[in-house]
């Protein structure tokens, strides 16, 4: 019966793993939204496109959308970063990029529930088969035993919790890049002079059109969306620099369902 | 800011002090003795109205205060004393602070017994200090000492009374040196300032009223380290001003020290210190740059001039009431306001040309001394990812105008514009780190960073020196991606577009810029967030709890069905002991058959017998008596109907 269920368990994560998702049965918020699987390859050559014609704020958007979805896409990091570069927005290296350079997320994920659910049960096996019948003086060996099953298995809910923290697609949802506009009225958007043809827009700390400016944001910058008040946005910078901008020039870095 | 600074510095406590001495000396000066150039009895009530004025609020704030002060004062008691000066001429006065700190109430004796000098208490003041209505009083008792004759006396420790307790000062040592050297030096010097707090007071008293010179106020000196240098050559430059310290001044303009053909930094903030030059205590404000040649040929610098108010105090009436000159202060609070130019000397410079031979090509204006250290970050790196080699050049010398090392061997690397910073430069300012960082790519598996190369001039040997940094070892982490198929997958656009589409890059380049035609899926949601994962799990977690259930009931009904085998093996050791009453007995041997009739009920007909002999014995129907015979038969039954379920 314990094989069977170590058996059981090993075919429904494997499922979990290959198996695309259910629509509209997920329970994050905006999963109905969104589409459920995309091709970070389409949206690599999304990205080609748009930068020959001249469009690096789309460029980038779509680099960013094949890197969340696939955060091991070298092309698409080297694109993003050449993109990035050239419209003068910082790149931050943080230990999560580090780290997904290392691993996937979903690697991470998978092997820490393998090594989670399969310590679970040993720790059953061993407490119930060999612990409890053991005399008392052998029971000391099985403690040992036990003990270390369960850290085992609190590793690989240590690794699971760690690939979920890594994954950007956890954050996506709630992340939009700024894409300026031509003629965009509200925000007081500033074009460059022409050499250096990307628009900036205001961050303001207040949600009003002549509202304190307190950072012009280029093009291209991802931001993390706290609300949505008609016109206005109120955004957090990776810098935690935090303030109001216009919803207008916000494009969400997960594409909404067509 | 640097204004700020002044007044800071030209104020501060030795400042006080000093004033305070001298303020001390002329009260001495006008009492008793007639005051040749005393003012008229009219210009004496205006006088003495402006006095009121300026001192009365001050001290009705101050005795506000005072009273008050006790009902949030701290208990920490401290006493110590100070001398204005230890060392002076014979015929100068000095004074003696006794400072209580904590205290409400303190007293000090009026005189101090000294041979050879005379120490009298002057005057005492308080101060008050509320902060975060924490209130802390300071009580400051003025001492005036007054040499009789040459030598190194020790004034004994002050024993002060201070809020019922008695607290000592330490002993302080007075040296009183001969008058003559000293008093012929100050008059052959002309920096010296006024000579009145100099001179005994016979003397002071014909001179009271004499003003010093601005000469004899202040002045300013100017240095450099260097005369010799080369254009672009950083050397610093240090400007002193100097003011008496008996004498109040707070700058009016900022510092003029503009010079042509040569850059100036901007001037630090001022350092404070006290200098004593002959014999007189000097504030002196110290002020540091670099400067740097722009043109070679002769370069005058300086001079370096600031613009000063002082406060010159002046005698009080000569007739004016003891009771308001103890109200007003020593000097009657009358002061004269003067404008006082401190300006520098010049320095003349010699400036020579960077020698043009031997300048290497990446020369680019860096002088001094200095050493490159280069570094790789990360040392282990995946495909695409950045890497960023950071060059540290440290070292006395221009380090702001140092511009970014060249960087060779950069073939496949692509190059972003590099960062710098400046670290912070060390006490002198001249000695200084500046670390530059350049971000690059590379989609070629590169084991080493680019080198670099880095060229300066050396003012000291007059030759320039080059750099190298050899390239950082670099470490591959093989990308878990699997290579791209060429499968001709329907792909976001087509290959009619994509052709149009790209870009005309490097040759190089232009394989990676080609759209893919492999497409895989993947999802948007992290793999803790799907269903199919939280499904997955809620299986396997109910998996668990039922093996755990079933497990554990197992386990319980096996350690459960040991218990009459056991209670049976007890019972049975217990019925074996022959001097158990014939009631317990029976009670005994009845559990024991109940046992074995829940084992197997039809026994009942076997055992019957010893329920009834229990029931009799029990309710008294026939005599509690046990015979061997008996027990005998009873135990024999008993085994009996246990072999005949074994079997």
């Amino acid at each position: 019966m314990m094989k069977s269920s170590i058996l059981l368990s090993l075919i429904l994560l494997v499922w979990a793993t290959v198996v695309p998702p259910i629509q509209g049965a997920s329970t994050h918020e905006h999963s109905l939204q969104s589409h459920s699987m995309d091709s970070p390859e389409g949206y690599y050559n999304e990205a080609l496109v748009a930068e020959t014609a001249g469009n690096l704020p789309n460029a980038s958007l779509a680099l960013r959308r094949a890197l969340v979805l696939n955060p091991q896409f070298a092309q698409a990091k080297e694109k993003l970063h050449d993109i990035l570069g050239k419209m003068g927005v910082p790149i931050q290296q943080t230990w999560r990029t580090k780290l997904l350079s290392l691993c996937s997320p979903d690697c991470l994920v998978l092997v820490g529930s393998f090594i989670g659910w399969g310590a679970a049960f040993l720790v059953l096996w061993i407490f119930f088969t060999r612990y409890c019948r053991q005399k008392n003086s052998e029971k000391k060996r099985m403690f040992v035993l036990v003990t270390l099953s369960l850290v085992i298995c609190a590793l690989g809910w240590v690794v699971v919790l760690l690939g979920t923290i890594i994954d950007p697609r956890r954050e996506a949802f709630a992340s939009v890049v700024v894409i300026t506009q031509e003629n965009m009225s509200i925000g007081n958007t500033t074009k460059e002079p022409p050499k250096e043809k990307f628009a900036t827009i205001a961050l303001r700390s207040t949600p009003i059109e002549n509202g304190p400016i307190l950072a012009q944001i280029p093009a291209g910058t991802l931001l993390f969306l706290g609300s949505t008040h008609g016109v206005w946005s109120y955004v957090k910078m990776e810098s935690g620099l935090q303030g109001w901008i216009a919803s207008s020039a916000l494009q969400p870095l997960v594409p909404r369902a067509k | 800011m640097q204004i700020l600074s002044l007044n800071r510095i030209f104020h501060n406590d030795r400042d006080e002090k000093a004033a305070k001495a001298h303020r001390v000396r002329q009260v001495i000066l006008c009492t008793g003795a007639s005051c040749p150039s005393s003012p008229s009895g009219f210009q004496r009530t205006l006088l003495l109205m402006t006095c009121l004025r300026q001192r009365l609020l001050p001290i009705v704030l101050g005795n506000l205060l005072f009273f008050i002060s006790p009902l949030f004062a701290a208990s920490d008691v401290q006493v110590s004393a100070e001398l204005s000066r230890h060392r002076v001429a014979a015929g100068e006065i000095v004074q003696l602070d006794v400072k209580v700190t904590g205290a409400q109430e303190a007293d000090v004796p009026r005189t101090i017994p000294v041979d050879g000098l005379q120490i009298n208490l002057a005057g005492q003041s308080k101060q008050v200090q509320m902060v975060n209505l924490s209130v802390s009083s300071c009580s400051l008792y003025s001492y005036i000492v007054i040499p009789l004759r040459t030598g190194t006396f020790t004034i004994p420790a002050i024993e002060v009374r201070a809020d019922g307790k008695y607290f000592r000062t330490q002993p302080q040592e007075l040296i009183i040196e001969g008058s003559s050297a000293s008093s012929r030096s100050r008059a052959q010097t002309p920096l010296s300032p006024s000579t009145a707090g100099t001179m005994p007071s016979s003397v002071q008293t014909s001179a009271k009223n004499t003003l010093p010179s601005n000469h004899q106020i202040g002045f300013s000196e100017l240095s450099l380290s260097k005369k010799r240098l080369y254009v672009g050559e950083v050397v610093p430059a240090e400007i002193r001003f100097y003011v008496d310290a008996r004498y109040s001044a707070a700058p009016r303009r900022n510092i003029d020290f503009s010079n042509e053909g040569l850059l100036v930094e901007r001037l630090s903030d001022p350092l404070s210190s006290t200098e004593e030059r002959n014999g007189i205590l000097y504030n002196v404000a110290t002020f540091r740059t670099f400067v740097s040649a722009v043109k070679p040929g002769p370069i005058n610098i300086g001079p370096a001039s600031l613009e000063l108010a002082v406060d010159l105090p002046m005698a009080s009436p000569a007739d004016m009431p003891d009771v308001f000159a103890q109200l007003l202060g020593r000097s009657g609070g009358v002061t004269q306001h003067r404008s006082l130019t401190l300006k520098s000397n010049q320095v003349s410079l010699e400036v020579t040309p960077l020698p043009g031979e031997g300048r290497p090509d990446n020369f680019s204006g860096a002088i001094g001394e200095f050493k490159m250290d280069a570094m790789a970050l990360p040392q282990k790196y995946s495909l695409g990812d950045p890497v960023t080699l950071v060059l540290t050049i440290e070292g006395d010398g221009n380090i702001k105008a140092i511009g970014m090392p060249q960087l060779t061997g950069t073939e496949g690397w692509k190059i972003y514009p590099s960062t710098d910073r400046i670290g912070e430069p060390d006490a002198a300012g001249l000695h200084g780190v500046k670390t530059f960082e350049t971000s690059m790519i590379t989609q070629e598996p590169k084991t080493s960073t680019p080198g670099s190369l880095f060229s300066y001039f050396n003012p000291t040997t007059g030759k320039y020196v080059t750099l190298t940094t050899k390239p950082q070892a670099l470490n591959i982490i093989p990308s878990t991606t699997s290579p791209l198929p060429s499968s001709p997958v329907a792909t976001k656009i087509t290959a009619a577009s994509s052709a149009k589409a790209l870009p005309s890059g490097p040759p190089a380049l232009a394989p990676k810029t080609q759209p893919l035609s492999h497409e895989s899926l993947k999802s948007w949601q992290p793999l803790l967030y799907r269903t199919q994962y939280l499904i997955a799990s809620g299986v396997l977690l109910a998996v668990l709890v039922f093996l755990t259930a079933y497990l554990g009931v197992e386990w319980y009904e096996k350690k459960t069905s040991l218990l009459p085998e056991q209670q049976l093996k007890k019972l049975w050791s217990e019925l074996q002991d022959e001097e158990l009453s014939p009631q317990i007995f029976f009670n005994k041997a009845a559990l024991y058959a109940e046992l074995l009739l829940k084992q197997d009920p039809a026994r009942f007909a076997q055992l019957e017998d010893i329920f009834k002999r229990r029931d009799e014995i029990h309710y008294g129907a026939r005599e509690r008596v046990l015979r061997a015979r008996e027990r005998a038969k009873i135990l024999e039954k008993l085994t009996a109907a246990q072999s005949s379920d074994h079997s």
